[in-house]
């Protein structure tokens, strides 16, 4: 793809893929954003996309959203690209570290969601196959349990403690200071 | 026709499309396709538990790379989790908790730990310590020699995990050879650091022992002793024509030792920094070699001034500090003593001396080890960071969990060579403190410095209970059991 010529990038980009939801929602979206999911750049590569891509595992509210995350991080991959021709190396530099900034910024707003929302959308990430959008949700799912103690957790993510007694002594006998 | 795998928690499914461009759902495989589609309940209550194994797993590698007491938090809140998080039962660098420091130790085999980067204190009791002696730590590993077979075993105080190694008679026995009797009362073979490389797989242990001389073993999980680095050169005194011959390095005396990013490196009392690298056969290799003129003669007799420390520079232990303390200023000529003492930003320490009027100076000097080129930079401020320097390790960390901690400051470890000056000294304004009162267990009144009597180093106590988290730390640091709960 990066080596194509910048005439064919240009068709590339301005060409629109439909997404459909499972409940039969479309959405517009340009190749470059829609190609930040590996799996739907294999459908595109493999020419399986007329009459829109149905992703029967992502409803409308969270299809939005990862489209969302995928305008927001295909733009800042556009920018980086444009940028690294057309500035000095220190004005790249200082392009590249706007760009950066607003990101980590506009990421951190975005997963501002509820559990729930959280859940689907590492499922949609995964199913999608979308590296920096999985990576950035199970860093969050990561953080929000560090210090916490087990029965924390459970509460926190509407767990049930399904241990048998003898696997929950077991887990005490090892680890008594986890729970603590 | 296109088709797509999926996979689902109760078996395969598979997204089919059709010539008329359709899309169907289908249970049974019609070809393949390298896609994983995860089918998801879309109503109702989120399944935590029951999200794609690897999913999981990716969410607890990044707790791990935290700290691994999140880790087996996380592995312990369900079923599905706790099958498939899973964790290693030897030496794997991954599950080290690197952050923890044992605190103290009760009477039995209840040990307080303590987190650096967190704050998080827990207590854990570790039936494994019965029969052992706990002879050093590295990278939060215990390590244990047991009392009556001399075979060292490595512990893992969270994840419990056990590592035997060969007993370590015999390698002992190099430090204190059997004809020197007398050498053995006075200076006992002991186990003083460890260290653990990542350079071989398994990961190689390496041992730092003091008696009468001093040698480095090492050895990895499934060998049946252990072996000596060879390097006969350092095991004698330096003597004067060595030092012209400007060979000094390969006569040192280590004191400090530190594994950071799977490697270890010493510290020579004067300050340079040795690496211990395995391929293709273990030695020593000089990595900062500019301070071998710190040493002195003194009426006839070749001694150090001088005692350098490496410490852990941050809490993921990725870069490394020097801390170089100079018990007199003899290294300098009078001419620069003069110039140091006018100077107002100094690193001199200025304690009152026998006399009134009279006054004794050392020296502390803070460096950043600057490993890729190959030396140390000065550093005037360390920000929220205090660092305790002790004989039997050194720590850092920031006081931004700690506000009872001065930042920016070093603390002088209990018992050791550096603690007969001061107790704090502040970097921002030279300031020092006088040193926490500490007794002889038994009441009497505690030896400012290293004390040839002082065998058991349990036998120090703070003065007053309960003890301040400072109280804690430079017994850590100074001795092997820390405070005695």
């Amino acid at each position: 793809m990066a080596s194509a010529g910048s005439g064919d990038e240009k068709a590339a980009a301005a060409a629109m893929i439909t997404l459909i939801s499972s409940d039969n929602e479309k959405f517009e979206v340009t190749e470059a954003t829609a190609t930040l999911s590996q799996t739907i750049r294999h459908m595109i590569e493999d020419g399986c996309t007329d009459g829109g891509v149905p992703l029967p595992n992502v409803t409308s509210k969270i299809l939005a959203r990862v489209i969302e995350y995928c305008k927001k991080h295909a733009t800042a991959a556009a920018g980086e690209e444009g940028s690294s021709s057309s500035f000095s190396d220190a004005a790249f530099l200082e392009v590249d570290r706007a760009f950066l900034e607003e990101l980590e910024e506009f990421d951190d707003a975005f997963l501002e969601v509820d559990r729930a929302t959280l859940f689907d959308l590492i499922l949609a990430a995964n199913y999608l196959d979308i590296k920096g959008l999985l990576n950035l949700t199970c860093q969050k799912v990561a953080d929000s349990v560090k210090g916490k103690t087990p029965e924390q957790i459970r509460e926190m993510y509407n767990i049930v403690n399904d241990l048998t007694p003898e696997e929950e002594a077991e887990i005490r006998r090892e680890t008594q200071w986890a729970f603590e | 026709m296109k088709r797509i795998r999926c996979r689902s928690g109760g078996g395969d499914r598979y997204l089919c499309r059709s010539g008329n461009n359709e899309w169907s759902i289908l249970s049974s495989p019609v070809s393949w396709s390298p896609f994983p589609i995860h089918f998801v309940n879309l109503y109702g209550r989120r399944d935590w538990p029951n999200l794609p194994s690897e999913l999981t797993e990716q969410i607890a590698s990044r707790l791990l790379r935290y700290d691994v007491a999140e880790y087996l938090r996380l592995r312990a809140a369900c079923k599905a989790w706790r099958e498939c998080i899973c964790y290693s039962s030897d030496l794997d660098s991954r599950f080290r908790p690197r952050q923890w420091i044992m605190l103290s130790k009760g009477d039995g085999t209840r040990c307080r730990f303590l987190n650096l980067a967190t704050g998080a204190c827990v207590q854990i009791d570790l039936p494994e310590l019965s029969g052992h002696h706990i002879e050093s730590s590295t990278e939060g590993l215990l390590v244990l020699r047991e009392k009556t077979s001399d075979d060292i075993r490595l512990l893992n105080p969270l994840t419990r995990a056990l590592t035997n190694l060969p007993p370590i008679t015999a390698a002992l026995r190099s430090v204190s050879p059997d004809w020197s009797e007398d050498w053995k009362t006075a200076c006992p073979s002991r186990i003083v650091y460890a260290g653990i490389s990542d350079e071989t797989s398994p990961p190689t242990v390496a041992l730092f022992m003091r008696g009468h001389l001093w040698n480095i073993a090492y050895a990895k999980p499934g060998d049946q002793r252990w072996a000596l680095v060879d390097d006969k050169g350092w095991r004698t005194f330096p003597n004067r024509r060595v030092i012209s011959d400007g060979e000094l390095l390969r006569y040192v005396w280590y004191l400090s030792a530190v594994t950071l990013r799977g490697r270890i490196y010493f510290a020579t009392f004067q300050g340079n920094i040795l690496k211990l690298m395995l391929h293709p056969r273990p030695r020593l290799v000089p990595v900062v070699n500019d301070q071998s003129s710190h040493m002195i003669w003194h009426c006839g007799i070749l001694r150090h001034n001088v005692v350098s420390y490496l410490v852990p520079a941050n809490d993921n232990h990725r870069s490394l500090l020097m801390v170089r303390y100079y018990s007199s200023l003899d290294h300098l000529s009078p001419d620069e003593q003069r110039r140091m003492k006018r100077r107002k930003r100094t690193t001199l320490l200025k304690l009152p001396g026998d006399r009134p009027g009279q006054y004794r100076w050392h020296q502390l000097e803070v460096f950043k080890v600057d490993l890729a080129g190959k030396k140390l930079i000065p550093v005037e401020n360390m920000g929220h960071r205090a660092v305790f320097i002790g004989d039997v390790t050194c720590i850092s960390f920031s006081i931004q969990r700690f506000p009872s901690v001065y930042g920016n400051a070093v603390y002088l470890g209990m018992n050791s060579h550096c603690s007969i000056a001061c107790g704090v000294r502040h970097l921002n304004d030279n300031r020092i403190e006088p040193r926490l009162e500490h007794v002889l267990e038994g009441g009497g009144k505690a030896p400012l410095g290293l004390d040839k009597t002082l065998r058991g180093p349990e036998r120090i106590v703070p003065l007053a209970r309960p003890c301040s988290l400072e109280e804690y730390l430079v017994c850590h640091v100074g001795f092997k059991y820390g405070i005695k709960d």
